[in-house]
């Protein structure tokens, strides 16, 4: 079937650069995950209004590879979000992504944890909550760190440094909401708006100026969608390494490649600030990857896959594993939660020693000597 | 006509706080499997321009609560959504007291069973009281002129097909598809806009004894060693269960 | 005062939008405005006609036209106020179009806008004096800038009428990058046979003077009057003396491993050397930053031994040549865009990634390979044309570079003719647009692979044990999405050819300040009008070839004839006229402060000494009418003839 779109329709969700795109193909050469008919063919049928099915568009996990790539600076990914929200406005969404979206709504994470139990991680932790102090730095934890068992480690340890070097913060516990973000990457613009209002209220309420996040997902909603001043917890730490307050004084003898965040890189340009902290870390040695910086591919964690895991055939993660065995690294190094559960996921599937460590995880080590 | 009945039951993702025979859930939702009675009404009236109405019970503690899954049901295409305030009572009470206004449907959908209310009777129990005939565990429901076919889930992978002349009421076990997705914006202009009908019933108290039954602590053993060893000392156990 | 007012509708442009009945109520309701025209087009014969007739008729003394922008038409209305006897500059356009009714969306307002800008040129106008054109001879004599195919023709052109020219080109010889190739599409001529003929034809001809290693670093005065300033840079070998044989090359003890310019750096030279076997000036010339000779002091000379004509002379100077001409010929061509910016492609980090012009010294028998395809010491069986490496594209060129299409098929071509290779053309969209183009382009799809579909990504990392092989046996493996087949797919090359945006010659830039010409958003140069005067950037200066915008060699020789014959046809004349909308200066309020002399881009402002005191003087010949002086001058002393303080308070009065 094919539905021709009103021009009101077009207009509404046509964008600026749509046009320009001359159909060159190479988004969809460089997209890691596209089945060949994905950006480049979907973006000529946006473009006449002419929507079939496209399925297909779920497979895009908004990672922007293809946006470093177009000639014609036509931002495909952002056409893929566009034909999401399509797809969203009409209840036309993969079970995978409803289960998503629909966790977000009802429990404000992406797993459909309880929200009571948000705030759980921290109850042997002596980590202050926004009701019972005065604080400089709201620490906003966000879905991952708060609750998925395989980061938790990075979330503890993060609550002890920043103790340690006596931030004056505090965390939200049960109130913490969903940032929204990779809500709004797929296009659910309703909900994201209800998650940016209802945060903005609490923020209201305890008097939230600054937030400190150390995931990337939140940073970039933060400082992107919601124009709120946001720090990330690296760049705290990066500061504390350069003053001398943090000091790295145990070794950590391992080859080290780092994976970039498609939020921290390609959304926000941060490529060299994870990397120099490895770099200070005594006895690390640091290699690339084939694909790095700008043309990273990413986890397969984007785009409200990380609830279900990515369906597509190809398994970006176990690409990206794939190339850090190729570099023989021992460690990979990454600064994202998402990243880090896909990433360990795959390399337990390829059955190979690769330890995936988040950034946060070897600083810490070589703080503490311990934690690994 | 179709009617949906949709009963408020605790959350249990969120938990529940229980203090001697108090339970209190933290929150309610709408009993998911009525939520998949509301997904198979709004398809019938796609399919067939069926109109579908939608009841809501909810308890003193949860009226407010039921709301938004009426609004949800509203946002996928169910034309009028009611409720009503029930107190915590039995079957039998709630039958009585809805049947009245039941009896204007022909088609009558709700979930075999809730969360709260494992043993399934609210829907025979109503369709009792209504006279008209009763089926529970469905899976797929068809309409042929004055009958409805039904598929009955069995277990297994097998199912029943059953004509059944309507009037009648369905207990909705599973869905073929998964549940549409109604986006949140669509969502919050029906809140906006809709209303939802209060129903005044009366409902007479029956008595209804809640209580937390702690079960008992299972002796938990730890085995260590290599797993040899492991597998070693396993074996001898599962031996000395069976024998 | 009798103003007339006459509003053009300009076919739908103006009268589509604006209410034009609106407009000539309110006009008429203006101070002084005697009548108030509207007509289709008062740039037409029946148009100019009304407004003659109402000079003579009427005794109108100003003329307010309401229609387009004054760079289209003020030229054509002045003449018609001098043929009624009226001195042209009694008249003042109000710009409705470009700055009112193309621009805006709202109608109404548009109309209201409309009125006021009409108001304001009626103000103005009763301010405007009687102005006088001037004339001054043209210098007989022609400056041409740059040696490549578009200069040597409008060289040719204007020495063969009997013209003199100064011919200045910065490389060793002219040619410019026509001399690189090996044969021209679409007729697959010889280049060397169409191009050094004329070449020796510029050495030969007696009104030509040739500058080659040489610069323009200083122009002033104005059209009809220019003064230059060449600089000639020493080549350390006499040009009349040497015979061009080439000994002095042999000789040099030097081993050839210097990257060749002119080979595009896959050959390599002597620190004395000819570019190539036809350059003319057909002598060699020396780099004294890699001579041992200037570096060491200690070199044994075999060069000057070897040399009977005893041409070489390392005491040559750097001069400075100055020349008067009337007229500038620009024709400085371009240059590739450095494909190295684009990372993905790997030129510079892979062998067997090279550019066209690279490939088109390799084919080119005296090039550095003598003619042969050669890819690591290989012949290659599968290369890869990509077309569009920087043109069309928003992260670096945004424009077409139009030639690529073509010149990629021919290499393709020529390819396979010297080769046994399997040819693939990567294209977006195919532009053969020329006469005999598509022609050359259907023959060339007989023998190569034609792929739609741009290439993403150019890498020696493999991703299975096939590509492991071909990498390991030095091929490189292309990415792209054969977007006709829908299929992305991943073929490993034994060589990829890189077809580069082409983008304005280094030095573009500083040439047009010292030209004091403006440049278009490419970096090209600027033509007064795309479309009537292509050839023109500024009065009495002309560009032609690839300096002007991408372009074949047809099109270049084209207009490089076209720009002599502008030349020419101002020499012919004799004469300018020069616009008298010039600043002058008040004498009794200067302070001879000296602030504006700095200021003025067209050094017209000297100070002076008048009586006794100091005095700032303005040369009108030279100045331009821009006006940055009146600005500037703290005492308000120098004054605008078309914009005296009065007329600018009248007209920004009744905008308000
Ligand atoms: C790879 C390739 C293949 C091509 N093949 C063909 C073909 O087959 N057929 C065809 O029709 N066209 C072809 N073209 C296009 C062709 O090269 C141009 O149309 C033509 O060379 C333009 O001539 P030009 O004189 O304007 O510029 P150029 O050839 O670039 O000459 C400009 C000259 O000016 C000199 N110069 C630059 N700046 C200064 C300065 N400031 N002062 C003094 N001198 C200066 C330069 O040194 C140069 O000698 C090809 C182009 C490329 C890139
Ligand atoms: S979106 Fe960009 S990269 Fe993709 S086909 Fe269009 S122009 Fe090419
Ligand atoms: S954003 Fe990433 S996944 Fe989506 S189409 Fe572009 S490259 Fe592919």
């Amino acid at each position: 079937m094919v539905e021709v779109l009103s021009e009101s329709y077009q207009n509404k969700f046509g964008y600026e650069g749509l046009t320009r795109c001359y159909q060159c193909g190479n988004c969809t050469a460089i997209c890691p995950v596209s089945d060949g008919r994905f950006p480049r063919r979907l973006i000529a049928h946006l473009r006449w209004g002419r929507i079939e099915r496209f399925d297909e568009v779920w497979l895009c996990l908004q990672c922007k590879l293809c946006d470093e790539f177009c000639p014609r600076d036509t931002n495909p990914s952002l056409a893929m979000q566009t034909l999401k929200r399509i797809s969203v406005e009409n209840g036309s969404v993969p079970p995978h992504i409803g289960e998503f979206l629909m966790n977000v709504y009802r429990r404000r994470n992406p797993w459909g944890h309880s929200r009571m139990k948000r705030g759980e991680w921290m109850k042997d932790l002596n980590v202050p909550t926004v009701k019972d102090c005065e604080f400089d730095w709201l620490w906003f934890v966000g879905c991952a760190n708060s609750f998925d068992s395989r980061v938790l480690g990075v979330t503890e340890k993060i609550a002890r440094i920043l103790n340690e070097l006596e931030i004056s913060y505090a965390v939200l516990g049960r109130d913490e909401g969903c940032c929204g973000n990779d809500v709004k990457r797929i296009g659910e613009d309703g909900l994201f708006e209800l998650l940016m209002e209802e945060n903005f209220k609490v923020f209201k309420r305890y008097g939230v100026e600054r937030i400190i996040t150390h995931s990337p997902h939140c940073y970039n909603t933060f400082k992107n969608d919601y124009n709120i001043e946001v720090k990330l917890f690296l760049e705290l730490l990066h500061d504390f390494i350069n003053d001398g307050s943090v000091e790295l004084k145990h070794e950590f003898k391992k080859v080290v490649t780092y994976h970039d965040s498609c939020f921290l890189g390609r959304y926000n340009n941060i490529y060299e600030l994870p990397r120099e902290i490895l770099r200070s870390v005594p006895g690390l040695k640091l290699v690339e990857m084939r694909s790095n910086r700008r043309t990273s591919i990413c986890c397969g964690g984007g785009a409200g896959n990380i609830a279900v895991g990515y369906q597509g055939k190809v398994q970006p993660s176990i690409l990206r594993v794939k190339e850090a065995l190729d570099v023989n690294a021992d460690v990979l190094a990454v600064a994202c939660p998402f990243c880090k559960i896909m990433l360990e996921e795959a390399s337990k599937s390829v059955n190979c020693n690769l330890k995936v460590l988040d950034v946060v995880d070897i600083v810490y080590h070589s703080m503490y000597g311990e934690g690994l | 006509m179709i009617c949906v009945i949709v009963r408020a039951v605790p959350d249990l993702v969120e938990g529940l706080e229980i203090e001697e025979r108090d339970v209190r859930p933290y929150r309610y939702i709408a009993n998911e499997l009525d939520e998949y009675a509301v997904e198979h009404a709004v398809s019938l009236k796609e399919k067939y321009n069926e109109r579908v109405e939608v009841i809501g019970i909810a308890s003193e503690d949860a009226y407010d609560e039921i709301d938004e899954s009426l609004y949800m049901a509203i946002a996928k295409g169910v034309d009028k959504a009611y409720k009503v305030k029930i107190p915590k009572t039995t079957s039998y009470k709630i039958a009585d007291a809805l049947s009245d206004f039941l009896k204007k449907f022909d088609i009558i959908l709700t979930g075999t069973l809730a969360v709260d209310e494992f043993y399934g009777v609210l829907g025979a129990t109503i369709a009792d009281k209504l006279d008209i005939p009763y089926v529970g565990g469905v899976r797929s429901i068809e309409i042929e002129g004055d009958s409805v076919i039904v598929k009955k889930e069995l277990g297994g992978g097998a199912y029943l097909v059953l004509k059944v002349k309507k009037p009648a009421l369905f207990g909705i076990l599973s869905l073929e598809k998964p549940p549409r997705y109604v986006p949140i914006s669509k969502l919050r202009s029906v809140m906006r806009s809709a209303e939802i009908e209060e129903l005044k019933v009366k409902v007479e108290e029956d008595v209804l004894d809640v209580r937390f039954l702690e079960p008992p602590k299972p002796e938990v053993e730890f085995i260590d060693g290599d797993p040899e060893e492991v597998a070693e000392k396993l074996a001898e156990i599962i031996r000395g269960l069976i024998s | 005062m009798r103003v007339g007012v006459y509003i053009c509708h300009c076919g739908f442009n103006i009268a589509g939008f604006l209410d034009i009945d609106e407009l000539v109520r309110y006009a008429e309701s203006l101070n002084d405005v005697v009548i108030v025209r509207d007509y289709r087009f008062m740039c037409s014969n029946p148009g100019q006609e009304l407004i003659r007739d109402d000079i003579e008729k009427l005794n109108l003394d100003r003329v307010v036209v309401a229609a387009c922008s004054p760079n289209l038409h003020e030229a054509t209305f002045r003449r018609v106020l001098s043929e009624s006897g009226l001195n042209p500059f009694f008249l003042q356009i109000a710009n409705i179009r470009e700055q009112c009714s193309w621009v805006h969306s709202d109608k109404v307002k548009a109309t209201e806008k409309a009125k006021r800008i009409i108001r304001s040129a009626v103000e103005r106008v009763k301010h405007h004096t009687a102005l006088e054109s001037k004339r001054v001879n043209v210098i007989p004599r022609v400056l041409v800038i740059g040696g490549g195919i578009a200069g040597i023709s409008a060289s040719l052109l204007i020495a063969e009428a009997g013209v003199e020219v100064y011919l200045v080109e910065r490389e060793p010889t002219i040619g410019g990058n026509m001399a690189k190739f090996d044969k021209v599409f679409p007729t697959l001529d010889c280049a060397a046979c169409i191009l050094t003929p004329k070449m020796t034809a510029v050495k030969e001809n007696p009104n030509i003077k040739l500058y080659t290693n040489s610069e323009v670093v200083e122009v002033r005065g104005s059209v009809g009057n220019f003064k230059v300033k060449i600089r000639v840079k020493p080549r350390f070998i006499d040009e009349d003396a040497c015979t061009g044989c080439m000994e002095c090359v042999d000789s040099c003890l030097y081993y050839p491993t210097i990257p060749s310019k002119f080979d595009e750096k896959i050959g390599f030279r002597k620190p004395i050397y000819m570019p190539f076997p036809q350059a003319i000036p057909n002598t060699p010339i020396i780099n004294p930053d890699e001579c041992l000779y200037f570096i060491t002091n200690k070199c044994p000379m075999y060069c000057e031994d070897v040399c009977e004509a005893d041409a070489i002379n390392f005491e040559q100077e750097e001069r400075i040549e100055e020349v008067e001409v009337g007229a500038i010929v620009i024709a400085t061509g371009y240059k590739l865009f450095d494909p190295s910016e684009i990372s993905e492609y790997g030129y510079g980090r892979y062998k067997n990634v090279f550019t066209a012009l690279q490939v088109e010294r390799m084919l080119n028998s005296t090039g550095p390979t003598g003619g042969r395809i050669v890819v690591n010491g290989r012949e290659p069986e599968r290369v890869a044309i990509v077309h569009c490496v920087g043109s069309r594209d928003e992260r670096y060129r945004r424009y077409c570079s139009r030639v690529c299409c073509m010149y990629s098929l021919k290499l393709a071509h020529l390819i396979k003719e010297r080769t046994n290779a399997e040819v693939y053309n990567f294209y977006i969209d195919m532009r053969a647009f020329g006469k005999g183009y598509e022609e050359f382009y259907r023959s060339v799809l007989e023998e190569v692979k034609v792929v739609r579909g741009k290439v993403a990504e150019i890498t020696d990392i493999p991703m299975n044990d096939d590509e492991r092989r071909e990498v390991e046996r030095g091929r490189v493996i292309v990415v792209f999405e054969d977007t006709l087949l829908g299929r992305v797919e991943r073929i490993p090359f034994d060589m990829v050819i890189l077809s580069p945006a082409i983008e304005p010659s280094d030095g573009t830039k500083e040439l047009a300040r010292i030209l004091k010409v403006s440049l278009d958003e490419n970096g090209f140069f600027r033509e007064i009008h795309p479309k009537l005067a292509p050839t023109v950037v500024a009065p009495g200066i002309f560009v032609c070839g690839c300096a002007q915008g991408p372009k074949d060699i047809q099109d270049s020789v084209a207009q490089a004839e076209s720009a002599a014959g502008q030349a020419l046809s101002m020499i012919n004349r004799g004469f300018v006229e020069l616009e008298p909308t010039t600043a002058y200066v008040d004498e009794e309020k200067c302070s001879g402060c000296g602030m504006c002399v700095p200021v003025c881009p067209f050094q017209a402002i000297e100070v002076v000494s008048v009586n006794g005191h100091v005095r700032a003087r303005i040369d009108e010949s030279l100045c331009m009418g821009c006006g940055v002086c009146a600005a500037s001058c703290p005492s308000r002393a120098i004054r605008h003839r078309l914009f005296e303080s009065e007329t600018i308070r009248a007209e920004i009065l009744s905008l308000l």
